[in-house]
């Protein structure tokens, strides 16, 4: 009779201690930081954006491979393709917010704007799930089987998602909740960049088969179709606009480009061994080294590298949040 | 089941030592064609590729670099092949490109840290199963290139097929000579104890020959030369028996023939006289004393024998012991006018049954005196040999015993003249008993003598020795 309570209370102890979930160290709302979510690792780095200082670093433990900021910048979500929910969690507590239950297949998120909704690209429904600020699903809009690459234009009123496998773009009526068109793109598409005032939609990607991709293709936003390609070898996979120009980074030669707003190129650096990932801020480029577990910092107007400051074990994704 | 039988025990387990010997070399060159031979394939791969990454210089994979690897390609019996497709190294990896690179994600995490990969087995770009090595080409931390070396692995198998076919017929060679040896081998082994089973089966029955092959001078030959000896010891005894019976069934039947033709000759009044009567009934009365002797004779024996009455040790002056009987035989000895002489060392010391070694003195002396015509002499002499050895000897000036007769002496029932000693009245146990207490006392007896010669009885007994 005694043991048999004991063994409840234990129980009830061990489901308790299964409800309190372990905060990190808190991240200021008046810093500025640059988060690097290091997917071999499992953690999530937070470096000071002024000089690199490690601000924190939070283990997460779980195989997440991408995440976004909410557009307040006070929320970080964490997914997975093989999560079956979405993490959030609360920057300037460290504490983990609600998850949101989506199930498995998550292969992309991009908030709007405004910060109410959610976008989803799910890789096991084939669908963009729009989930509102509860995370209660609001839309599921069919696409491709794997809308890896989600971008939601300034106003939010379109959201273009690029399939990885089927090698499809797809126009999305956010407002309207439905597909306006879709349009092939090359497969293995990865990384955009929707230019509105030039109605273009730049697309990167790695190459299908044992062809690697060397050109950026460019397409209308009015109709999807192919305006032209630009040389960026070897496979371009993530954009940045700024005052400079058009970035482009691409991860099989290490290099990153400069190109003029008409899409001329201006200049080359080599950079990173094998970088994914690339953010642009304050006339400097921040680069995530995958191999080498850095963070290149890269000046814009000289294209010479400034810094390199220390991730965590495979740096697939940067974030910037601005401090306030 | 039927129940195997040793020789088949036997075979059996030399058949499966075979056998298991045999898989176990072949899983031994196996594994030494896998451990040694592939490994060392390995290692000549490896520092082939290392070798050739040695003149990569950094930066991006050269034109002249990927011809002098082409040229090495040429010249080399393993296949290289130069990779710099981001793709085929897997820079990918991080997403689900769905290609089947050469270089997987987990090798270049070990290209990445340096380290050459290793693999063997089923490579779907070359459609066979080949040993492949691969050395990274690093620039700092940027994956360049690799170098991809490739055996097909049927050629380094091809070593261990020609190997197995040269194992093969050779392993049946041995193991069939190795079975037909056993095979001799275990029916010399078992034949003579099938023979001494089958022996041993007629030995239940009463017949004694065994006369087992022996072949071998190790265990199992030895254990059939002790089997015959056995089956010869067990026939003689057998015969002993017999004879035993025969004799003491006969020499009962003497006194209980006579015992009866004298009370029937009575029953029937043929006694003429009250003298003659009388004659009958003394007759009658020798005889019972004879069987009686004879009786308690072969009780004695039989108790010696069986040991079931152990001596009662003490130390006894022997001298004393032949003294004592010597007296008794006095007036016999003089009224066959034998002279009787003596001669006794009277410090021997001997740990033994009193009674028992009077009974030795009185049977020998009994002996001399009876068989010693009138006139003529026995000595008694006791004398120390050694330290530990003492020494009786009786001799007699009698007929004496032929030479050839010796060995017989001491065995039950045996008579030199059977017809003139029951005359005598010995009953023919009484020097067994003799041989049988001198035994048990540890000691020996031996006989000497001659026809005409007169007898020698000589008898060795341990001494107590003196304590300092």
């Amino acid at each position: 009779m005694k043991r048999a309570s004991v063994w409840i209370l234990l129980c009830w102890l061990f489901l308790l201690s299964g409800c309190v979930k372990t905060s990190f160290p808190p991240i200021a709302d008046s810093l500025s930081v640059i988060i690097s979510l290091d997917v071999k690792a499992e953690t999530v780095t937070f470096l000071n954006t002024n000089n690199g200082e490690k601000v924190a670093r939070w283990n997460i433990n779980e195989p997440f491979q991408g995440g976004a900021l909410s557009p307040d910048g006070r929320m970080l979500l964490l997914y997975g393709r093989d999560l079956d929910r979405v993490y959030r969690y609360d920057l300037a507590t460290g504490k983990p917010l609600e998850e949101w239950k989506t199930g498995s297949g998550i292969v992309s998120a991009a908030p709007s704007p405004d910060g109410r909704m959610w976008f989803f690209g799910d890789s096991v429904h084939n669908a963009v799930r729009v989930i509102g600020r509860d995370g209660k699903e609001i839309a599921r809009l069919s696409v491709g089987r794997s809308p890896m690459t989600l971008l939601v234009n300034r106003h939010g009123m379109r959201l273009y998602a690029i399939d990885f496998q089927d090698g499809r773009a797809f126009v999305i009526d956010v407002e309207g909740r439905r597909v306006l068109h879709s349009f092939a793109v090359p497969k293995l598409a990865l990384g955009g960049l929707v230019r509105e005032r030039q109605g273009e939609l730049w697309v990167g990607g790695h190459g299908s088969g044992n062809k690697v991709e060397k050109n950026i293709h460019v397409y209308s936003l009015q109709d999807g179709r192919l305006l032209r390609t630009l040389a960026a070898p070897v496979m371009p996979v993530d954009f940045a606009e700024t005052n400079r120009g058009v970035f482009v980074l691409s991860h099989g030669s290490n290099t990153v480009y400069q190109f003029s707003p008409d899409g001329k190129k201006l200049a080359s650096a080599s950079v990173g061994a094998n970088p994914f990932a690339m953010e642009a801020a304050s006339g400097r480029l921040y680069i995530a080294s995958y191999d080498s577990d850095e963070i290149i910092v890269v000046d814009e107007a000289t294209m010479r590298p400034l810094a390199r400051w220390k991730t965590g074990d495979g740096p697939l994704q940067l974030l910037i949040r601005e401090g306030r | 089941m039927r129940r195997l039988r040793l020789g088949q025990k036997v075979w059996l387990s030399i058949s499966a030592a075979v056998i298991v010997t045999l898989a176990f070399s072949f899983g031994l060159l196996n594994y030494f064609y896998r451990a040694v031979y592939m490994k060392e394939v390995e290692q000549t791969l490896i520092a082939e590729g290392t070798s050739l990454a040695r003149d990569y210089r950094g930066g991006a994979i050269s034109e002249p670099y990927r011809r002098q690897i082409e040229w090495y390609d040429e010249k080399s019996t393993a296949t290289i092949l130069l990779i710099d497709n981001p793709r085929e190294l897997s820079a990918c990896w991080p997403f689900p490109v769905g290609y089947d690179s050469l270089v997987s994600g987990r090798d270049r995490e070990t290209l990445l840290s340096g380290q050459p990969v290793v693999k063997t087995g089923y490579e779907k770009r070359f459609g066979r199963r080949v040993m492949a090595v691969v050395v990274p080409l690093l620039d700092g931390k940027r994956l360049e290139g690799a170098i991809y070396l490739y055996l097909p692995l049927a050629d380094v198998q091809e070593a261990t097929k020609r190997a197995a076919a040269a194992f093969w017929p050779l392993a049946a060679m041995f193991a069939a000579a190795l079975l037909v040896a056993g095979r001799r081998m275990v029916r010399q082994m078992t034949e003579p104890l099938q023979a001494m089973e089958k022996a041993a089966g007629r030995m239940a029955e009463g017949r004694y020959e065994a006369a087992i092959p022996v072949r071998t001078d190790d265990e199992i030959g030895r254990l059939a030369k002790a089997f015959n000896q056995m089956a010869d010891a067990i026939a003689k005894e057998d015969e002993r028996k017999r004879e035993f019976l025969a004799n003491v069934s006969h020499e009962l039947c003497t006194p209980l023939s006579y015992m009866k033709g004298y009370s029937e000759a009575l029953l029937a009044d043929l006694a003429k006289t009250r003298e003659e009567e009388q004659a009958y009934l003394r007759l009658i009365h020798r005889e019972t004393e004879r069987m009686e002797r004879l009786v308690r004779d072969l009780l004695d024996l039989a108790r010696l024998e069986g040991q079931s009455v152990p001596l009662e040790r003490a130390p006894v002056a022997f001298a004393q012991v032949i003294e004592d009987v010597i007296a008794t035989y006095e007036p016999i000895a003089a009224q066959k006018r034998i002279k009787l002489s003596c001669d006794l060392d009277y410090d021997l010391i001997v740990n033994g049954d009193a009674d028992r070694l009077e009974q030795v003195v009185r049977n020998l002396l009994d002996n001399a005196i009876r068989y010693t015509p009138e006139g003529g002499a026995v000595t008694v002499r006791l004398s120390r040999l050694s330290e530990a050895e003492g020494e009786l000897v009786i001799q007699d000036t009698g007929k004496g015993i032929p030479k050839d007769q010796l060995p017989f002496l001491g065995q039950r029932f045996f008579r030199v003249d059977r017809a003139r000693t029951r005359k005598e009245g010995g009953t023919g146990l009484g020097l067994a008993i003799v041989k049988q207490i001198v035994a048990l006392h540890g000691g020996a007896i031996h006989f000497d003598s001659d026809l005409g010669q007169g007898t020698t009885v000589s008898v060795r007994l341990p001494l107590v020795q003196e304590e300092d």
